[in-house]
Formats: C-alpha cells, structure tokens, sequence
C-alpha cells in the first residue's frame, strides 16, 4: 500500500474545514492535506442559496454559494493539498487514515488532525413516525439539494414536520418554487430555528404553524397522500381526539441535525453525550493528543460565521500542536452545565487565557442572567434554545478562579 | 445530447410502434418472492421457456422482503413449533405439532440441508449463528423446560442443544439481561442471511440460464384457451402451457382468476426494528424469549447491525397492510431492552413491518396443488417458514409440473454459479484496490453509511435492479443510518443516468412510488406570459 505522511490532515471540506485548512497553512504549516468526499469543496454551502451568511465574518450578506467561493478560493490561492471525491474509510487513534478514491487507496499518517465532517440530519425513520413508508419523505436539507443543486421539486402540496432553520428556509424556498406549503407542525411551544427564519421565512410568507402538534400518520401506500397531525401534551404524546388529516404530497423532516462522528469513535474520541460532538478542551483539542475537532461536528452551530471561526481556531491549534510554536493548555477546569443550561463548548478551559465559550439553554427564557459561577455574570433580555450564546471570559473574570479550581458551574436563571 | 434525438426522428418521418407480439412461455411464475424465485431457479436446470410475472416494481415486494428469512432447525424450530400451538386449539398433541411426513417439517429439514451449497454456488453471503433462548421470569423458566421436553421427545436435531446456567450465557453473551436465570444453547442451529439477497441470488442464476422477468406487471385474468393459459398482466397478455401461482399474499385472488376456492388467506404482522451499526457487538448471535403464544421476541445479529423482530402477530385482514404503529414499536424496544439493556431509542434507524401469510383451510401446512377446473394451473401456497424449505419445495413443484405433462430436458450448459455484486464494505484493502484498478467506480463510495460504490449500485442496475429499492435489496445502499438523506439524491442520478430516463421516472419501488414530482420552475410556468 503507498503510505503517504501530511502534517495536519483535515477531513471535510465544509466551512469548518476550509477554514482550518487556511489558518493550518497560514500559521506556517507546510503539508496540509484537506480530504472531501464530494465533488467540490464547500460543503452543504453550495445547496444554501439563499443570504444570510457573513454577517459576522465578512460583515457582508452573501450567499452559501459565495461564502463558500471565498474560501475555496484561498485555500487555491495557498496551494494546499485537496483531494476530492475522496472518503476516509478508517482512521486509528495514532493518526494513521485510509483513504479511497477512484485511483485507489491510500493511507496517510499525519502528525495531527482536524475533524471537521460537520452534520447529518435526523431521518423520519430515526424519530419513528408512524404509518405507511411511501415516496415522497424527505428530509429538508436533502430536499434542499434536490431542489437548488438538481433541480427538480419533491413535490406542490408540502407539509413540514419540525421548525429547525433548514426547514423554516425550504418552506419559503418551496413557496418560491410556486408550491404550497400547507403547514409546520412542530412539537415544541416555540420555533426551533433562529428569529431571523421565523420572520423572514415564516411570517413574510404567511406560512401556517402549529405548534405543540406533531405528525402521528403519514398516509398513502406508494406515494404520501396525506399525514395525520395530533396536538401534543406536556409530555409531548399525542392528545387523542385532537387528529386532523392534511392532504399533501411530500412531508419535509427537520427535526434536528447530529454530529457525525463515526469516525471520531473509530479514532478513541470521547463524546459529549449532549452535543453528541467530541469532548474538547479550549483548544478545541479532542481527549486524543493532536486530533482536533471544529465546526458542526463538534456541537451543531446556527451560523456558519462562527463555524469558520471555530475551524480557524482549531487550525491554528494544530499547526502550533505540529510545529512545537506555543504550549498547548495544560491546566483543566470542567465547565459544568448546571440551571437552564444544555451544553458548554469547550467542555473545559485553561484558566490562563481569554476565551469565549458557547452554550445554549434549555428553554426560552425572558430577562434572565447567565453566570459562571462568582467570577462572571451577564444580562439577556432573552435566550432561547435555537440562539447559541457566546461569552467572553476576560483575564479580569479569569483572575477571579481560586488556585486549585477544578469546575466552574455555568447556570441561567431568571432576573438580573 | 440525449438519444433517441426526437428531432432527427420526427425528420425521418420514422413512427415507431409498440410491439405487440405475444409473449410465450412453457411456464408462467407468477410472483417474484422466495417461492417464486425458488421455482424459477429450479426450472431453469431444464430447458424451459419460463417467464416470471411480478406485480411490484422490484423481486421481493412482499414478505420476502420484511422477514428474518433465517435458515435454521433444531432448537429454533422447536421455538416454532411451540409458536404454532398459539394458531392451534389449547391441549394440541405434539403430533399436531411436529408431523415429520408434513410437507412443511419434511422440506425443513432437508432445506437447511441443501442450503448451504445453494449458496456457496449462488455466492450469497450467510454466516451460522449461536443462539440462546433465554428466561428472566419463572413463567419463561417453565416455557424452556416445555421446548427442552418438547425437544428431548423428538430426538436427533431437536434435542442437540445444551441446559445453560445465567454464568454460561452471559460468557458467551455478555450485554444480555444480567437477571436471567436459564437458558438453552444451540451451536450451529441457524444460516443467517439477507432474505432479498438470497432470492434476487436465485433469480438471477435464473436469468442467467434463461428466464425472463417482467416487473410492474401485475395478472388482471387467466383465462383458458385449449392447449394454452393466457396471463393478462397490465404490461400485456402472455400466453403459456403451465402457471404456476405463487403470488403470496395474492395467491388467493390470482387463484380466484381461475375458479372458486375452498380456502383463503389470513394475515399475521410482526414488527422490526433495526439498530444503528454502533451496536454491533451487543450480541453475538440471536438471543431470545421462549416464544409466547402469539409472541415473538427476537434480538438478532444482522451484519453489522442489530435486528429485533416482536411481534404480537396481530390479524390483518390486508396483506399491504405495513403500516408501523408507536405502540408496537414501543412494546418491541421495551421487549428489547428487557433482553439487552444497553438498547436504545436512540439506536433505532429503521422500523418496519412484516406480514405473514397463512391459509384458512389447515393453518400448519402449504397448499400446493393443481386447480379443480385446470390441471396446469398449479397453485403454491407458501407458510412460513418459506425460506428453509424453499429448495425442496421448488423440486417438489417441478416434478407435479412434470407429470403433468411438462417436458423437462435437462439443460446441457446450465451454469449452477453466480457471483455477488462484489461488497466493497466486506472486502480488505487489497481487495479493494484490486477492484478499483479494475473499475474506479468502486473507488467512488455513494453511500457513507453503508460504504457502498458507485460501482456496486452500477452492477445492480446492469442486474436488473430499476428502482431505489431495488439498489438496496441488492446493494445496501440507502439502508444506513442516514436513510437515503446523503445517497438518496445521489441513487436517483445514477439510476436515471443508467437507464436513460429522467429523475422524474425514478421510483422508489415501482410505477406509483417517484421520489421528484416536478423540475424546479415547473410549477411557475403556468404564470409565463401572464401580465403580472
């Protein structure tokens, strides 16, 4: 077998990856190799043709499609490595990689790695919804690509099952297309997806809601026909007596999007049970010395912004882990998920340096205060789950932690 | 440049029409299941003009394609027999039970002898499973002891089997229950297969030594004409000496084209469900409760995945009838989890449901026999266990063909061997790199979930397959975790650019099923024109 060596190696040429590819060359990294199993790098950007991307980074309102160009064409402009086309079929936890493509296989070991395969979305068979099994169930974000890259519609009568922001995008893109969208069901009290959807995708196009709804039945042997909508308690069952049928022809899936991180297990990394994304510390480094891990597969992120940010950072890391330049954190304190709060990404800092971490609550929450314990406390006017929240820890808060600090407990809770 | 190029033929004034010559055959098979694809194999070792007629869009529509489909005796068979009992009266003897001379139990056990050459020469992949029927509760602990007698009673295979205390199953099973008191254990008791990989396996041997399949073509009529039968099939009539109906769960309406029967069909569902690959590992064979009446309780090893089949084997009075409800499939998983605790929700990626199909006139057996009004019309009426004694079964069949007055001469160059699709998954790395040397396509993987090529799903279209499920049956492709969300797109391009049609043909099993109902712009193009 040819046996090939790269310094860093990064799998996945989305977002996360094309930034991490970048910063790893550009922190004087030599030999980066970046590996993408598609066509074309960019990842699920290129079927995002809609705006919205860049506010933060660009502090512009592009496209997928042209978010995405602006990387690519750096990581041209630095010559590094791609390979495209190109699965990674076994990794192990010394950094030894087989790939396959159509010339063959190869196996690479690199010095250090970046995960960055980003995310799949939960399927109807994943969540169970009952009923028949006919064509015409989609997931959004794989309609998304139908519609946008292939070019054809899954259907005119749509019923969408779930309000992440995917699904909130295809209501009003289907809409466009000239189909009716007969309804969002979604089995929460609120939208899932960001405000910004809500109202530019939802509202501005009249489509109908139900919330605390789910969908108990899909209907039709060969083709969906209609689906059975049923109002939900608190438990989120079904309410009996409250079925209503709505005739359509394709009921979309957005219920949710998951790490992927099959091959992270392969390598020995640990998982957060509730990002489902690696255990990291705040350098984005997995329990594994030298694999790093960024962008969705890491902990699924609402703006790409941010991914491209976190892939720079863990590029930098790598290059820094590869070339010896700066010490990676030693010291860990635990940041621990207590009142209100879901997850924390890093799972852990240093204490040393200034860093923002980022969290989502539990539930939607009015004129609240999210703290981490005595040394930081700041203000919101809301949180809600779908909006993940960044907080700046500053030396001066970082000052506060006593010597031998093991945890810091991060909470939400009502008031100022 | 797509051809034909309509243009060019409309400049040729060239008007093509359909051809309308008839179909002809020895033996029309009717139904592309296992009993079908069994009879097929069969008859095609002489030289026969068989064509099979299937009414879905793909082999394999109905029950073979939702089942365990295990090959497997003794100790197993005894928790079948013993299963039986429920679709019996209470205080049934055991000779009810167990007729050894009975076409079902007799064709059993020479199926799963005959078997194991079957598939190494059809290269279908299969695996031998340990098994263990377990018990938690005291209830459990008397029904092992009823199947432990049962089995004793019997003798040879039924009573090779072992007594296991809690210590010895949890060696050899370790995620299993840790409450469990007792159990029994049998080494080499089941061939696990792929059930539509199997039967597509015999079709396409069949194909092979010249059969014909149509698919979509469902049988509105027979009807008699002297010497000859002819199938009317919504592709068109075939006209043919012998028909053989194995139509499963249609048999009885197919065998009602021909004449009034005396027996009918009844339905019993189960309920599937298939864990993601991380479980692998969790058990390594099957493990099971001693069957309830009207209960089964499966946790299985297939492949990489998990599979678990609980059923309360509810009546259905429709064979289509494969809707999934919650409850079952929550009672499956509370039944999993009590088998194998570390299970669960989150590691469902599919449900499904299985339909069996048995018949009215005497529950426990087959119907295999001519029809009153034509001696070559030759119903098959299959109960499970369809696929252990399906071999039997089909040589059985041939021969009343036989005597009938079928002329069967032996077929000089039948080539009893087929080669699978080549698993790029299964295979090491040398392999694989042989293969892609040979063809890059296997070098493109389309499926991430299931590590499936773009060479592999090119293979099953060149073997027949024409929808997304067909690609699956035969490739896996699609049956992953992600179900269909990354490869789905990806299927559907390939299939409309192997068989040159558009995506809007591609179908998911079949004429009624397409996945993409319009182009992008097609539903705005009603507004071109209009002054807005």
């Amino acid at each position: 077998m040819s046996l090939k060596s790269a310094d860093i190696l990064i799998i996945g040429g989305g977002p996360a990856g094309l930034a991490s590819a970048i910063k790893a060359k550009e922190s004087g990294v030599d030999h980066v190799l970046l590996v993408e199993r598609a066509e074309e790098l960019g990842g699920l950007l290129h079927q995002c043709i809609h705006t919205g991307f860049g506010s933060v980074y660009f502090k512009e309102d592009l496209t997928g499609p042209e978010y995405a160009r602006r990387f690519i064409e750096k990581v041209q402009d630095l010559h590094i490595n791609v390979l495209h086309e190109t699965m990674v079929l076994g990794i192990t936890p010394d950094k030894k990689v087989t790939l396959c493509n159509t010339s063959g296989l190869v196996s690479v070991e690199a010095k250090a790695m970046i995960l960055a395969m980003g995310c799949r979305e939960k399927s109807r068979e994943a969540i169970v919804i009952p009923g028949t099994r006919p064509a015409g169930v989609f997931t959004a974000g794989t309609a998304q690509r139908l519609v946008n890259v292939e070019g054809y519609l899954p259907g005119k009568e749509i019923v969408i099952l779930g309000s992440g922001d995917i699904g909130m995008i295809m209501a009003r893109r289907l809409t466009l297309e000239g189909a009716e969208v007969k309804a969002m069901v979604e089995i929460l009290p609120y939208i899932g997806g960001l405000i910004r959807n809500e109202v530019q995708c939802i509202r501005d196009f009249n489509i109908p809601v139900f919330l605390e709804h789910t969908v108990t039945w899909v209907h039709g042997k060969q083709r969906v026909e209609a689906v059975t909508i049923a109002q939900v308690d608190n438990g989120q069952k079904p309410i009996p007596g409250t079925e209503r049928i709505i005739e359509c022809d394709t009921l979309l899936v957005s219920v949710g999007l998951v790490p992927e991180n099959e091959l992270s297990i392969k390598a020995g990394v640990k998982l957060d049970p509730i990002t489902g994304g690696p255990i990291v510390n705040e350098d984005l480094e997995t329990n594994v010395a030298g694999i790093f891990a960024s962008g969705n597969v890491l902990h699924v992120n609402d703006l790409v912004d941010n991914v491209s940010l976190e892939g720079e950072l863990a590029g930098q890391k790598a290059a820094q882990y590869v070339t010896h330049s700066a010490q990676l954190s030693k010291r860990k304190i635990n940041l621990i998920a207590g009142e209100n709060i879901r997850y924390i990404v890093p799972q852990s800092i240093s204490g040393e340096k200034e860093i923002t971490i980022y969290l989502r609550t539990k539930e939607p929450l009015e004129n609240c205060t999210i703290q981490v314990e005595n040394i930081l406390a700041k203000h919101f006017l809301a949180v809600r789950p779908s909006e993940m929240i960044a907080l700046k820890i500053s030396q001066g808060d970082l000052s506060k932690i006593r010597k031998g600090t093991i945890e810091l407990l991060v909470s939400c809770k009502k008031g100022g | 440049m797509r051809y034909p190029n309509e243009e060019c033929l409309k400049n040729k004034n060239l008007k093509l029409r359909p051809d309308r010559r008839q179909l002809e055959a020895d033996v029309v098979i009717i139904g592309g299941g296992i009993t079908g694809a069994a009879i097929a194999r069969e008859l095609s070792k002489y030289k026969v003009n068989t064509i099979l007629v299937e009414k879905g869009g793909e082999l394999c529509a109905g029950s073979t394609k939702a089942t365990l489909g295990n090959i497997y005796r003794g100790l197993y068979m005894l928790g079948s027999l013993i299963l039986k009992s429920v679709l019996l009266p209470p205080g049934t003897p055991l000779s009810a039970l167990y007729d050894p001379n009975g076409l079902k139990m007799k064709w059993c056990e020479e199926g799963f002898k005959e078997w194991p050459q079957v598939l190494n020469d059809l290269d279908i992949k299969h695996t031998y499973l340990p098994l263990h029927f377990v018990a938690i509760t005291e209830d459990q602990v008397q029904d092992l002891n009823k199947m432990r007698d049962l089995g004793r009673r019997l003798g040879g295979i039924y009573a090779n089997f072992q007594e296991v205390n809690r210590e010895q199953i949890l060696e050899r099973e370790p995620h299993v229950n840790k409450d469990v008191v007792a159990g029994l254990y049998a080494e080499d008791n089941i061939i696990e297969i792929f059930p539509p990989e199997a039967a597509i396996a015999l079709v396409e041997n069949a194909v092979q030594n010249g059969l014909k399949v149509m698919l979509n073509a469902e049988v509105t009529g027979i009807s008699k004409n002297g010497e000859y039968q002819i199938v009317q099939t919504v592709k068109g009539p075939v006209k043919a000496r012998f028909v053989v109906n194995a139509a499963g769960g249609y048999a009885d309406k197919v065998a009602r084209m021909v004449e009034d029967i005396d027996w009918g069909l009844q339905y019993r569902k189960t309920q599937f469900m298939i864990l993601d690959r991380r479980t692998k590992g969790l058990v390594n064979g099957i493990v099971r409760f001693p069957n309830k009446p009207g209960l089964i309780q499966v946790v299985m090893r297939r492949e990489d995945n998990i599979l678990i089949e609980c059923g309360p084997y509810g009546l259905t009075d429709n064979c289509e009838d494969t809707e999934t409800h919650s409850q079952l499939v929550a009672d499956a998983l509370a039944m999993a989890k009590n088998l194998v605790p570390s299970i669960s929700q989150n590691d469902i990626i599919n449900t499904f449901t299985g339909v069996r199909v048995f018949n009215t006139r005497d529950i426990e057996e087959h119907i295999i026999e001519f029809a009153k009004v034509n001696p070559r019309f030759l119903n098959v009426v299959i109960r499970l266990p369809g696929f252990i004694g399906a071999l039997p079964m089909a040589r059985h069949v041939v021969e009343m063909l036989s005597e009938a007055g079928l002329k069967l001469t032996v077929r000089p160059d039948f080539n009893p061997h087929r080669k699978a699709i080549p698993k790029f998954r299964d295979l090491s790395d040398e392999e694989r790199r042989e293969l892609i040397s040979k063809n890059p396509l296997f070098g493109h993987v389309v499926c991430r979930c299931e590590t499936v090529t773009e060479g592999e799903i090119i293979e099953a279209i060149n073997r027949g397959a024409i929808t997304e499920e067909g690609i699956k049956m035969r490739t896996r492709a699609g049956m992953g975790r992600c179900k269909r969300g990354f490869c789905g797109p990806r299927v559907i391009h390939i299939l409309a650019r192997e068989l040159n049609i558009s995506p809007l043909q591609v179908t998911k099993r079949g004429v009624d099923s397409p996945f993409l109902l319009f182009r992008s712009k097609g539903l705005l193009q009603k507004s071109v024109g209009k002054v807005i």
